[in-house]
């Protein structure tokens, strides 16, 4: 079973993340501040840390630098409540594998966790991505269900290829926006939802059963 | 330095300090203890310290050179009268000498010369040692001459004798003795009082012209200290008010143009701006605590209800709670976008700008954008410049095209948005957004770039009115600017529509 280390100093915004990862089939270890964070981390076990940024005593950033220096690789994913470009650079520079802005939907925390994951056990370079009868063809871009030839536009394509990668997780809008267009803004609209409805509406259209789900809250999710 | 010499009716210099003791800058409560640690009042003090000491040195220079001079030329002269009075002895007897002593001419006014035996016993003496040289003065004149280690030294006597008159006179004589044969011996001396008058003189000057100046800079000082602190004081008055809370004190300016007027303009004009900076902070804590409010109890109201709901139907759960995390998500984004604009108006600038693609910028919010005009049934156009570079932080601006387009979309209900990109005719980096939509009055265009603002045909629609403001914050962070004008017109039902141009500084790659 997956294993995630939270170091929060909220323990009650710990706790609720424990709970809620717990629900999504994840088994956690909280720990409140930094030393007691690298301490766990030092006896090994984990899968992947969800790292709170700022913490009384030896803060995430430092206790990052320092489990990065020991030579651990371990995935991290960054929590800040301060959500500027400016501070999500810093992490990253830091050693951060991700960044995710408090206050954050749980649905946006676990397909971050489960983004992680997936990174960390995919190595190998595929030249056809399978989802059901779902086929995608990375070299000649030729996307078919079943046997139907569905035509997309370079965009699209993209976005599929990350819903496929991430199959049978939640993405949110924001990691889709982040992930396929490369751009960290609050889109304040629907537009993630038009582009999704397009792909939709040519995937699913004159198919019984749907591919690509709406996630209650804020995500959307392709099962096969 | 232009000191400013205060207003001359102000200076009260008999008692006429009651009543208005701020106003008597010379006399009045300052002049206490406290005056001696006020900065000019003690520079003065020191002036005047070092200027009486450079005085002193100066003097006793000259009067060291001078004196020196006096004794050169008085030894000389001496020494002429008493070689001449030897070679006249020598040649032609003791008789000769008595009587060329005695008959002198007026030029030997200056001398005093006489002879005298090994007694003390005058034989013979000048008119002018007649008269001034009594013989206590003799006396004391011979024994000085014991206590010389070589006889024929010059050497100086000072005296004071009451003349006929009555009047005190001080006399002062440098002279030498040549003993012509024992039981002959000639003394001459040279009145030196001119030198010690000159000097006497020179003395008193110095010392009334010191103490004039002393007295004068002193003066000055506490004239220049009070207008100083008389100043200061306004300051720190403002100063401590501003403490105290009251952001609206501020210096009285005296429009006479000096530092301390400049200085009180400056503080003046950063208290303006703190002012305005708080009223701004005030002003956006209050709309976003009110913001916050309406949709907090409305949410509130609505989960109350919706408890007496679920108890009566479970089912209704899940809704009633999706419903209630949209709204707290909207809430959440509200406040982010408050948060993000305080920090980079806080900043003054945006974060981590750099060159990058604009033209790819703007057609990525093409892609982005195109296909939710179109859901809505309007024609998406653009037209885009190529390679064009700008400076900045891509997210932040790419945030703000997309509240532009997100707004041209929203407010327009039949025609089409166009985006363009351009550089312009000043070399400016242009991002423009038309619409078809009902646009804004001219009136109403400065206010709606306010946080928070939103026109009375918006309220039916989603959104709480920090586009626009949010776009303007990203323009200023980039030295650029936001302009709102109208669009390409009415046509049919359409129109006027609105364009909406992000401008950003020339690109000088």
């Amino acid at each position: 079973m997956t294993h995630i280390l939270i170091v929060e100093d909220d323990v009650e915004a710990a706790l609720t993340m424990q709970k809620g990862l717990k629900e999504q089939g994840f088994d956690s270890t909280v720990t409140h501040d930094g030393e007691a964070g690298l301490k766990a981390l030092r006896g090994g076990g984990f899968d992947v840390v969800v790292l709170d940024r700022m913490m009384p005593g030896l803060d995430g950033v430092s206790m990052l630098e320092i489990a990065r220096s020991e030579g651990m690789d371990i995935p991290v994913l960054f929590l800040s409540a301060l959500g500027e470009l400016e501070d999500r650079v810093y992490g990253l520079k830091a050693g951060a594998d991700d960044y995710l802005v408090k206050p954050y939907a749980l649905v946006e925390l676990v397909a971050r966790v489960e983004a992680l994951l997936r990174r960390k056990d995919t190595g190998a370079v595929e030249s056809v991505l399978r989802v059901g009868e779902l086929e995608m063809n990375l070299i000649t871009r030729v996307v078919k269900r079943g046997t139907t030839e569905i035509d997309l536009q370079p965009r699209e394509f993209q976005l599929l290829e990350f819903l496929m990668r991430h199959v049978g997780q939640s993405v949110t809008r924001t990691m889709l926006l982040e992930k396929v267009w490369a751009y960290h803004f609050d889109p304040q609209t629907n537009v993630i939802d038009v582009h999704i409805s397009r792909l939709r509406a040519k995937l699913d259209k004159g198919f019984d059963k749907p591919m690509l789900h709406t996630v209650r809250g804020e995500g959307y999710q392709l099962k096969a | 330095m232009p000191f400013r010499i205060p207003n001359f009716r102000n200076l009260s210099l008999s008692g006429r300090a009651s009543g208005s003791e701020n106003r008597s800058p010379l006399f009045g409560m300052r002049l206490s203890a406290n005056v001696f640690r006020q900065t000019p009042f003690r520079l003065t003090l020191m002036f005047i310290t070092v200027y009486s000491f450079v005085a002193v040195l100066i003097f006793a220079y000259i009067y060291i050179a001078s004196s020196s001079e006096t004794k050169a030329v008085s030894d000389a002269q001496v020494k002429s009268r008493i070689d001449y009075l030897e070679e006249v002895y020598r040649e032609q007897g003791e008789a000769a000498v008595l009587e060329t002593l005695v008959e002198e001419d007026i030029t030997e006014w200056f001398f005093i010369k006489n002879i005298y035996d090994d007694q003390g016993r005058v034989l013979a003496q000048n008119r002018r040692a007649m008269t001034e040289v009594t013989p206590r003065v003799f006396n004391h004149i011979r024994e000085r001459i014991k206590t010389l280690p070589d006889a024929r030294a010059p050497f100086q006597i000072n005296y004071r004798l009451t003349d006929p008159a009555g009047q005190r006179k001080a006399y002062a004589y440098r002279g030498q003795v040549l003993t012509l044969r024992p039981g002959l011996n000639l003394y001459v001396g040279m009145d030196t009082s001119w030198s010690e008058k000159g000097f006497d003189m020179g003395f008193k000057a110095l010392w009334g012209g010191g103490v004039l100046v002393i007295v004068l800079g002193l003066f000055a000082g506490m004239i220049i200290n009070n207008e100083v602190s008389r100043s200061v004081q306004g300051l720190m008055q403002v100063f401590d008010a501003v403490k105290e809370g009251d952001l609206k004190a501020r210096a009285k300016l005296r429009h006479s143009g000096d530092e301390f007027d400049a200085l009180a303009q400056r503080v003046n004009e950063t208290l303006d701006r703190m002012e305005k900076t708080m009223g701004n902070l005030k002003y956006a804590g209050d709309a976003i605590a009110h913001d916050l409010r309406t949709p907090l109890s409305r949410l509130r109201s609505k989960l109350e209800v919706s408890l007496y709901d679920v108890e009566k139907d479970p089912s209704q759960a899940p809704d009633v709670i999706e419903k209630a995390l949209a709204e707290t998500d909207q809430l959440l984004r509200t406040f982010q976008t408050v948060f993000s604009m305080s920090r980079l108006q806080a900043a003054g600038q945006a974060p981590d700008q750099k060159p990058f693609d604009a033209t790819a910028l703007a057609m990525d919010m093409c892609e982005l954008f195109e296909i939710l005009a179109e859901d809505k049934g309007l024609e998406f156009t653009s037209e885009i410049d190529k390679g064009v570079t700008a400076f900045g932080n891509r997210d932040f601006l790419a945030q703000a095209l997309a509240n532009l387009l997100d707004n041209a979309i929203k407010y327009t209900q039949t025609g089409g948005i166009t985006l363009r990109l351009r550089v312009n005719s000043r070399q400016e980096v242009e991002f423009s957004v038309t619409d078809t939509g009902q646009g804004v009055p001219e009136a109403d265009r400065a206010r709606i770039t306010q946080r928070f603002v939103r026109l009375e045909n918006s309220r039916s629609l989603p959104g709480v009115g920090l586009g626009l403001s949010m776009v303007e914050a990203v323009a200023v962070a980039h030295r650029g600017r936001l302009t709102i004008d109208e669009g390409p017109g009415v046509y049919k039902d359409q129109g006027p529509g609105l364009r909406t141009a992000l401008v950003l500084p020339p690109y000088g790659g």
